[in-house]
């Protein structure tokens, strides 16, 4: 595949570097994994295998040999000779191929997996691109034009698809199936969306109003965010008293609040540990929605137990094991 | 379909079991193995589903040499659905014409989506199945006019 236009920002991510954040290294991964691990399962890939995240603007490329792709996410257009390839399902593409997307219609990040994995060296057990260090995915950078990725070639059980895929007859250089999988409901909409969240370690800390303000205030996610952290802006919220604290272990999802009183949401490439108080800690089925908002949108915050987080967690797996499942039955 | 030395063996099993009866449905095939006394109900159930095997497997239309009505089969057993979410819009109405790669309705089994597409150019004249159904494969969804 090579890259003719890189887009706004698009970097290899699989399912993040784990077991080093002991030595300071960060996670790094997709930003939003749900649509990332159903991009590979319609490809046959295994769940975590890394893909390209491409945020906003997508990129141009171009196919080298025949591929089996899948675009999952943010609806960003992908399309092929001016003609829309359609999402969350398979699409068979012929060499020489131009993919390239246009207006972003919904959404933030989308995730294109391609059958067999791109051929990307892994870094401490990990194709994710960790970006202030310079390691992992493609030269630890983001793509850039003049880009070429090779891709792996595919495993046995995944010709099943191809086959299937070949019986459709299109006379166009790409070939998608009928099926597909129901974009999750609310992934992409960009009104009135609420952030599910369980309190944070130092929540209580937090006085009464700041408390209330948390759950009842809207915020906006300032332009100064990107894969490190979102800031958002509302109102002000502040401390009983005054406290030092000693930096604690943090991930993806911690809401901390620096001395201005506007809260950070810490997302894919935030630092291992803070030293900020941590009102909340968002679902983590709702990293998914908090993936695809973009920086000027307005977000609010409801609270959830640690039991309904979990139980929503357990939700959300069962159904991609569904998904997996059925995807294999079907192309039996 | 089902060879003859597989149906003798089926037979021969069903036979030497204390099953009463075995059904069995592969692809566009229905076999339904009965042995013992068979109620009238059951009776004109199985004749009834031999000739919906038969309508599958031959897959022709009833009303197509008169009127030029051609219908639209369902691809797969699942749930039909009007529209790609609930409170959409639907993908075509009564009245609408349509191309061959046209989308008309999708079928959802074990959380797969499958687009049904029109096949044939021509108007839908008329919606044979509800929205939230349970369909059959080959199960008539809508029937187009063609020209």
């Amino acid at each position: 595949m090579e890259v003719l236009k890189a887009g706004l920002f698009t970097s290899i991510q699989d399912l993040g570097r784990t077991g080093y954040q002991k030595y300071g290294v960060i996670v790094s991964g997709v930003m939003d994994a749900f649509s990332l691990r159903i991009a590979n399962l319609l490809v046959g890939n295994p769940e975590k295998e890394a893909a390209m995240e491409i945020t906003m603007i997508g990129p141009q490329l171009k196919i080298g040999k025949n591929t089996m792709i899948a675009i999952t996410g943010a609806d960003l257009s992908p399309m092929i000779n001016g003609e829309r390839v359609p999402m969350w399902r398979p699409v068979y593409i012929i060499q020489d191929t131009i993919l390239q997307f246009g207006a972003c219609q919904t959404g933030c990040r989308t995730y294109l997996s391609v059958a067999g994995g791109y051929d990307i060296k892994a870094v401490m057990g990990s194709k994710s691109t960790y970006l202030r260090a310079g390691i992992g995915g493609f030269s630890g950078r983001a793509l850039r034009k003049g880009d070429v990725l090779q891709v792996s070639p595919v495993k046995g059980h995944q010709l099943p698809f191809i086959k299937k895929l070949q019986k459709n007859n299109q006379t166009k250089n790409f070939i998608s199936s009928l099926w597909y999988v129901q974009e999750p409901l609310g992934l992409a909409s960009s009104k009135n969306i609420v952030i599910r969240v369980t309190r944070g370690n130092e929540f209580s800390l937090f006085d009464a109003v700041s408390q209330k303000k948390f759950f009842g205030k809207s915020f906006q996610i300032t332009t100064q965010s990107d894969r490190m952290g979102y800031r958002l802006a509302g109102d002000a919220l502040t401390l009983e008293n005054p406290t030092e604290m000693l930096s604690e272990a943090v991930t993806f999802g911690t809401i901390q609040v620096p001395s201005d009183g506007q809260p950070i949401i810490l997302l894919a490439d935030c630092q291992t540990t803070g030293g900020y108080p941590k009102i909340a800690q968002v679902a983590r089925v709702d990293l998914t929605i908090l993936a695809q908002t973009k920086p000027g949108q307005i977000i609010r915050f409801s609270e959830i137990s640690l039991q309904e987080a979990e139980e929503l967690y357990i939700k959300r797996e069962i159904y991609l094991q569904e998904i997996k499942r059925a995807i294999a039955l079907y192309l039996n | 379909m089902f060879t003859i030395k597989e149906l003798k063996e089926l037979i021969e099993i069903l036979d030497k079991s204390s099953l009463e009866r075995l059904e069995l449905e592969q692809e566009n095939t229905k076999l339904i193995l009965a042995k013992g006394v068979v109620l009238r109900n059951q009776e004109a159930s199985l004749l009834e589903s031999c000739q919906t095997s038969q309508k599958i497997i031959s897959g022709k239309p009833e009303q197509q040499p008169e009127k030029n009505l051609h219908e639209i089969l369902s691809p797969v057993v699942g749930t039909f659905y009007m529209a790609a979410e609930p409170g959409a819009k639907p993908f075509v109405t009564i009245g609408q014409q349509v191309f061959a790669e046209t989308v008309v309705g999708v079928v959802e089994v074990m959380k797969l989506f499958n687009e049904v597409e029109a096949q044939v150019e021509g108007e839908v004249v008329e919606i044979l199945a509800a929205d939230g159904d349970f369909i059959e494969y080959g199960q008539p969804l809508f029937l187009i006019q063609t020209k």
